[in-house]
């Protein structure tokens, strides 16, 4: 696989890893354990997608999380 | 299970090794959503982009970048003054997603509060992981820090990545520097982080006050912040010698992230991690940005993906310089000759000659006669400038010290083009330092 596919291709699993923690996270305000917890995954996930952005095309644009 | 591939040089293979185009699209994508955050989200830098007559949209280029107004620490220290308490109006996130404080050491005054979310927080220790991965360490590393934990930033983020890495994580938290040194013997650590000045210490308390050899200890690399010792080429070699480790250089600070690191190669200089910060070279006396290697001048630098209080066009004060030269580890990164090779307000001129200290440490680590502690002092007898400089040495033999005053004269003129009233002490008799050393005093500057 080239490498732009494999990166192509690790960033959509951070988006939909990053898309349930946010539904978990909005599910869970009554929670703390959970919702706190996801509050670190997001920014975890956040991380992830700053290790594989690139000038144009993958890049996003919501700085604050969530 | 899944192994991490510890011989891959690079924590991130993909950032690391990107061309210089993909690299500059990233950064001037990057320059555009922090600036346009900054400019949405703090009144601070709101107004004063406002006072420049600017907006966001402005910056098309790489090049545009240079019309967007620095940002000195004395405006940070204003903004504190203001709501919300204690960050002032630079603060970019609501209070409740502050989740790190930390502050400067102050030593150019009043200190700055540094707020962080949690994104940063993760951010810092990336930065972090970024460096000391390219610096040898593994997870197979037990790392200690012998650092005193507390509202500075220096190795907190050193101990997250460590763990980040996977590194088991020793801290050292309040024990003394004896008790340090037998945890380092009693538990193996292979790795740790310090001040050059600290690294200089321990290694002489183990030898006067525990008779331990230092180079006898498991340690074999060591991680220096917060001095520029670890790029001082005497400085770097007394303590690969005491310690038989790899001494790495790294440089940062609490406004603005960990942006530079030498890596294993050991190139003579620090990699700038480019896609987390963007760094121009200021020439000190015309203002303008330096492209071309081989001239100093002040860095100011952008930490593109720091939200909570951006760093945006920061007047570090730091003095750098490019190198002509790539290094062969194979990162794209621009490579600081030299590392961090003085302070904008520390390079000062003495007898209409510029000097840094850095270049007398130089002198002084280079002779094995002397020990590692020394002072300087610049001040004014009549109208003329006046430099002492106080040193320790190892013999007490009457030849022994002229000869060496007399050493030391002459390397001090070859290397800084200037004359100093040497002062003799027996070792031990000067300050000792833990963390950031006070050696040079210009006396000037107070009448």
């Amino acid at each position: 696989m080239k490498q732009e596919d494999r990166l192509n291709n690790l960033w959509a699993t951070v988006e939909k890893i990053e898309n349930l923690t946010r539904q978990l996270y909005e599910d869970s305000g009554e929670f703390p354990a959970i919702n706190r917890n996801c509050k670190r995954i997001l920014a975890s996930a956040k991380m992830l997608k700053l290790n594989l952005e690139q000038g144009s095309g993958r890049c996003f644009e919501d700085r604050l999380i969530p | 299970m899944i192994f991490v591939n510890k011989s891959i040089p690079y924590w991130n293979p993909y950032l690391e090794t990107l061309s210089r185009e993909d690299l500059e699209k990233l950064q001037l994508k990057k320059f555009q959503r922090i600036l346009d955050w900054t400019y949405k989200q703090s009144k601070f830098h709101r107004t004063l982009y406002q006072n420049a007559g600017l907006v966001p949209r402005d910056i098309k280029s790489l090049d545009d970048v240079r019309l967007v107004p620095k940002v000195e620490k004395s405006m940070m220290r204003d903004v504190q003054r203001k709501e919300p308490f204690p960050y002032g109006d630079a603060l970019c996130v609501p209070l409740d997603e502050v989740t790190e404080f930390r502050q400067t050491s102050g030593t150019s005054g009043q200190p700055v509060y540094q707020a962080d979310t949690w994104q940063d927080w993760e951010w810092w220790a990336e930065c972090w992981a970024t460096l000391l991965w390219a610096q040898g360490y593994r997870p197979d590393d037990r790392v200690f820090l012998p650092f005193g934990y507390n509202v500075f930033v220096a190795f907190w983020a050193g101990h997250y990545a460590s763990e980040k890495i996977g590194c088991e994580t020793v801290p050292g938290g309040i024990l003394d520097t004896q008790a340090r040194i037998l945890k380092i013997q009693e538990v193996g650590a292979t790795a740790m982080m310090a001040t050059p000045t600290y690294v200089l210490g321990m290694a002489d308390a183990a030898v006067n006050k525990l008779g331990i050899n230092p180079a006898e200890l498991p340690i074999r690399k060591i991680t220096c912040a917060g001095e520029p010792g670890a790029l001082i080429s005497s400085t770097k070699k007394r303590m690969e010698e005491l310690w038989k480790a790899k001494v790495f250089d790294h440089s940062g600070a609490t406004e603005i992230g960990a942006w530079g690191f030498e890596c294993a190669n050991q190139p003579g200089g620090l990699h700038v991690n480019e896609a987390m910060f963007l760094a121009e070279i200021e020439d000190l006396d015309t203002g303008q940005i330096i492209t071309e290697p081989g001239k100093p001048g002040k860095l100011v630098i952008t930490a593109l993906d720091r939200i909570a209080q951006p760093c945006v066009r920061f007047d570090s004060k730091d003095i750098v310089e490019l190198d002509s030269c790539q290094c062969d580890c194979g990162r794209t990164y621009k490579l600081f000759k030299g590392g961090v090779i003085g302070r904008a307000d520390d390079i000062t001129k003495v007898k209409g000659v510029l000097l840094a200290p850095s270049a007398i440490e130089d002198v002084v680590r280079s002779m094995p006669e002397l020990g590692n502690e020394y002072e300087v002092t610049v001040s004014k007898h009549g109208d003329i400038d006046h430099i002492s400089l106080k040193v320790e040495v190892i013999t007490s033999s009457e030849g022994e010290l002229k000869r060496i005053e007399s050493k030391l004269k002459t390397e001090l003129r070859l290397k800084t083009n200037l004359g100093y009233e040497i002062q003799i002490f027996q070792l031990g008799t000067l300050p000792r330092y833990e963390v950031k050393a006070k050696r040079f005093k210009d006396l000037r500057k107070k009448g």
